[in-house]
């Protein structure tokens, strides 16, 4: 059902308690904000909705990620973001119970958020190439790494490649992914290649399997759950994405709302809502988030 | 299947078999040191006036560089018309099968780009590129629209810069999407095995962009296409001897040749009987032996 404006967001409103909203492309592409986000965030606040963000954006921490919500105008708390680095962190205490240090591919912010939840990392950033093929036979490896960790990394190259499929040729080595989204928008026209295109390169190499974080993977439903008692029939999942904002929510029994601000077109969906079975179709969909305020 | 344990056993593959294609790794050669036998079963097979081909899915050297390494290494009479390189059939593919007209951004070694250049076609820069964190980095990268092929070879220096470019090209369907080879792990030295090669970087690309890359070298038919183009020979009185049973033996099978496994490469003896039964029928050679020495053993 197509939501046109504030009318038809009504009944989604007075049945939901829980909104979850996806951020690049429902609430900002880069650092520029999509119209209507600040106003629909705003009103379900004012309504005493409980918001909270899950974004399976691994490049920044959650202190990172409330300058950013700051910055763009977006009232938000510390406790409401669920970002793939926070969830990571968490499986990796609670579920794993992980001990020794991980081989990380990703940015700063993603470093420091597992080093402040007690998670051992090693270092992040370039690690140039140098020297023969002969030469890498015997490159240093860390015999502390008990686990290797693949999220967004523009630092990934051919070494980082060789040491992760190195380090994961011991089966008691873990292997974490935050992500499988095979692109990333910027925000300005340009898409660029996301990081489950790194885990692509990594799993074909180690020949392994990881496990994923983010949506529509369980791990980082567990962790929102761990913040808060949330009623998965009060809630509602908001994304742009059917195969991991609408999965997610179709896996875990909540509603879902794809805005066409994002990655999806109106074609796309019609193709998706066009299938027999599929657990990527939403229940809802919109042009993007101006219609909850908008006036019939 | 047959074992070949000593020249007695091997009587039967000479007398139905014209051409010999070699894989090289493991099979005549660990890094810079020729396996036991390799030089006396070609010197052997060249006495018996047989075709004898090297085909080695290796990209970072050129063809005429491979070939220099036999007579370094003591193979002898071996011309460099008897040696294939993917970085050669890449290059042989790009000018007569896709008669490419343009440029060709390359994520290769030196060696790759001397055969692409030798084909008559120009190849941006190699070697390393990445990000250096430059505000507007992305936006500023300049994209050549005479490229009208990517090919993806083993290259030390791939980056995410470099991915980030070739699936910047590769939005342009008329851009020609080519991989030398989907090998998972190139052998090294002491017999390491360094995971890493560019069968990673063409899953990397494929996933990003949604689109296929045409793979040139075993198990990929491109290959014997080339070989047969120069020199044409008999499919059904040739055999592939190679170590690799998902490169080298398949190919075999698909390209309709006899197959030989050898196991003084990746794979071994042991596990390779143990398991052979479980594999599918495009997997199991026709011979093995545990190296070239047997076609020499009396």
């Amino acid at each position: 059902m197509e939501l046109l404006n504030g009318k038809d967001w009504e009944l989604l409103i007075s049945n939901i308690d829980n909104f979850l909203f996806d951020c690049d492309g429902v609430l900002w592409e880069g650092n520029t904000i999509i119209p209507g986000g600040v106003e629909a965030i705003t009103y379900l606040k004012s309504r005493n909705k409980r918001i909270f963000f899950v974004t399976n954006n691994s490049t920044k921490s959650r202190v990172e990620y409330v300058k950013k919500f700051t910055t763009l105008g977006y009232p938000v708390e510390f406790e409401q973001i669920i970002c793939t680095a926070f969830a990571t962190g968490y499986y990796m205490k609670n579920v794993l119970n992980f001990e020794g240090k991980a081989y990380l591919m990703g940015r700063p912010g993603f470093k420091q958020e597992l080093n402040e939840l007690g998670i051992n990392t090693s270092k992040v950033g370039p690690d140039l190439t140098s020297g023969e093929l002969d030469a890498w036979s015997s490159i240093p490896l860390d015999p502390d790494i008990t686990g290797v960790i693949v999220g967004f990394d523009e630092y990934f190259n051919y070494k980082k490649m060789t040491l992760a499929a190195t380090y994961l040729s011991d089966p008691n080595c873990k292997f974490i992914a935050t992500n499988e989204d095979n692109i990333l928008p910027t925000g300005t026209k340009v898409i660029l290649p996301g990081s489950g295109s790194l885990l692509e390169a990594v799993k074909f190499v180690s020949q392994r399997e990881p496990v994923v974080i983010g949506k529509p993977h369980s791990p980082i439903f567990e962790c929102l759950k761990s913040m808060a008692n949330i009623d998965q029939d009060r809630t509602v999942m908001v994304g742009d994405r059917l195969g991991t904002d609408i999965a997610f929510g179709n896996r875990n029994g909540l509603k879902t709302v794809l805005t066409l601000s994002g990655v999806t077109s109106r074609e796309q969906l019609d193709k998706e809502l066009a299938k027999p079975a599929s657990e990527c179709k939403p229940k809802f969909y919109t042009n993007s988030l101006q219609t909850l305020t908008k006036e019939m | 299947m047959n074992e070949l344990r000593c020249s007695s056993e091997w009587q039967e593959l000479l007398h139905s078999t014209d051409t010999y294609l070699f894989d090289c790794d493991g099979v005549v050669w660990q890094s810079v040191t020729p396996l036991p036998g390799a030089i006396e079963a070609i010197c052997c097979l060249q006495k018996l006036g047989k075709q004898i081909y090297f085909v080695t899915n290796k990209n970072t050297q050129s063809r005429i560089d491979t070939f220099y390494k036999f007579s370094k290494l003591g193979f002898t009479n071996i011309a460099i018309e008897n040696v294939y390189t993917s970085s050669y059939a890449t290059a042989h593919y790009l000018k007569h099968v896709l008669k490419l007209t343009g440029k060709v951004y390359l994520m290769g070694e030196a060696g790759m780009k001397t055969e692409i250049e030798n084909a008559g076609f120009t190849c941006l820069d190699i070697g390393p590129d990445t990000m250096t964190g430059e505000p507007g980095e992305i936006e500023n990268i300049h994209i050549d629209p005479e490229v009208q092929a990517v090919v993806v070879a083993t290259d030390y220096h791939f980056s995410y810069k470099k991915l980030v470019k070739a699936f910047f090209y590769l939005k342009n369907p008329a851009c020609h999407y080519i991989g030398t080879s989907e090998d998972r792990v190139i052998p090294v030295g002491n017999g390491t095995i360094i995971p890493g090669a560019t069968g990673s970087f063409i899953q990397a690309i494929n996933y990003s962009t949604g689109r296929t890359a045409t793979v040139i070298g075993k198990p990929y038919l491109p290959f014997i296409n080339c070989i047969e183009s120069e020199f044409p020979f008999e499919r059904s009185r040739a055999v592939m001897i190679g170590d690799n049973l998902n490169s080298d033996i398949l190919f075999a099978k698909r390209a309709g040749l006899k197959s030989l496994l050898i196991l003084t490469g990746v794979t071994k003896r042991a596990e390779f009987l143990a398991g052979y039964k479980d594999l599918p029928d495009n997997l199991i050679p026709d011979f093995f032996s545990d190296s070239l020495c047997s076609l020499t053993t009396q």
